[in-house]
């Protein structure tokens, strides 16, 4: 998979990117922009589990048998650091567990010099390669 | 107390009223690591015939909160403020182990993980927490 095909309308307007993928991870970074502040100047907690949901959901779809459409029917986030506009987020998104039908993941959001922002879990349906017969909305 | 001193007191501690109801004991305590240990029975067990999900939290919540604790110098305790799990695989009998660990410690809220496993060493569930810092002197 490239990390262009990683794209959505969502990706692009936040300036999300693929930046790496291994068996069961998937690591993608964004750079907080102005527009991204809440009230107090840092990056909103809304646009960071937005980050930590789509490194988890891509992060499903690198396990095997291929997982073609991973919908996060369950996430939290623990808001650990504040996070500046101007600063490059990076959310590694990892898989803990691989069902038939959910997959449980967990990710970590790291700023600049690796300093902690966020700690986030999820969960998602998944539908694999042989049974995709059903539309499931995606996650990224 | 330093980080040494509390691990060990927490090893040699009367058994608390919980962990007696409960039969669950602490297996195992260092800096930073709190295990605690459950012989799964009957006892535990709903009508579904496997081990009621809120006996795997007990566990969960007091490894984290108890590592926690392990790490915390200035005689202060903690008590959880928000907690999260995901039960991947249903436990019908045998040793339950809640691993505790760190994943961050702020000045007034602490944030643990822990990992519960059966005796085969599968991962049975996964759980974080948020805890809030109790200064010395009140509430123990």
């Amino acid at each position: 998979m490239s990390p262009a095909a990683a794209q959505s309308r969502a990706w692009e307007w936040l300036g999300m990117r693929l930046v790496e993928v291994g068996e069961g991870t998937a690591t993608v970074e964004m750079t907080a922009q102005e527009q991204m502040a809440n009230h107090s100047g840092f990056v909103h907690g809304g646009l960071i589990s937005t980050l930590a949901d789509s490194a988890m959901g891509r992060s499903v779809r690198t396990i095997k048998p291929e997982v073609l459409r991973a919908a996060s029917f369950d996430l939290k986030l623990s808001f650990i650091a504040a996070a500046r506009i101007g600063e490059t987020l990076r959310a590694v998104g990892k898989v803990v567990h691989s069902g038939r039908r959910t997959c449980v993941t967990e990710c970590r959001v790291e700023g600049e010099r690796g300093r902690l922002i966020a700690t986030a879990s999820g969960t998602f349906m998944v539908s694999r390669e042989r049974e995709a017969t059903q539309e499931a909305p995606g996650a990224d | 107390m330093g980080p040494a001193d509390r691990a060990a007191w927490l090893l040699k501690a009367e058994r608390a009223g919980w962990m007696e109801t409960l039969g669950a004991r602490i297996a195992e305590a260092e800096p930073g690591r709190v295990v605690i240990e459950l012989e799964a029975g009957p006892q535990h067990r709903h009508g579904g015939g496997v081990v009621q999900g809120g006996v795997i939290t007990q566990i969960a919540d007091a490894a984290m909160g108890m590592t926690l604790a392990t790490l915390q110098e200035d005689g202060s305790w903690n008590t959880t403020v928000e907690l999260k799990i995901n039960f991947l695989r249903p436990v019908v009998e045998g040793t339950l182990r809640a691993v505790g660990r760190v994943v961050e410690m702020r000045q007034s809220l602490l944030f643990g993980e822990a990992d519960v496993v059966d005796d085969r060493g599968r991962l049975v569930a996964r759980a974080s927490s948020t805890c809030m810092v109790v200064p010395p002197g009140q509430g123990r």
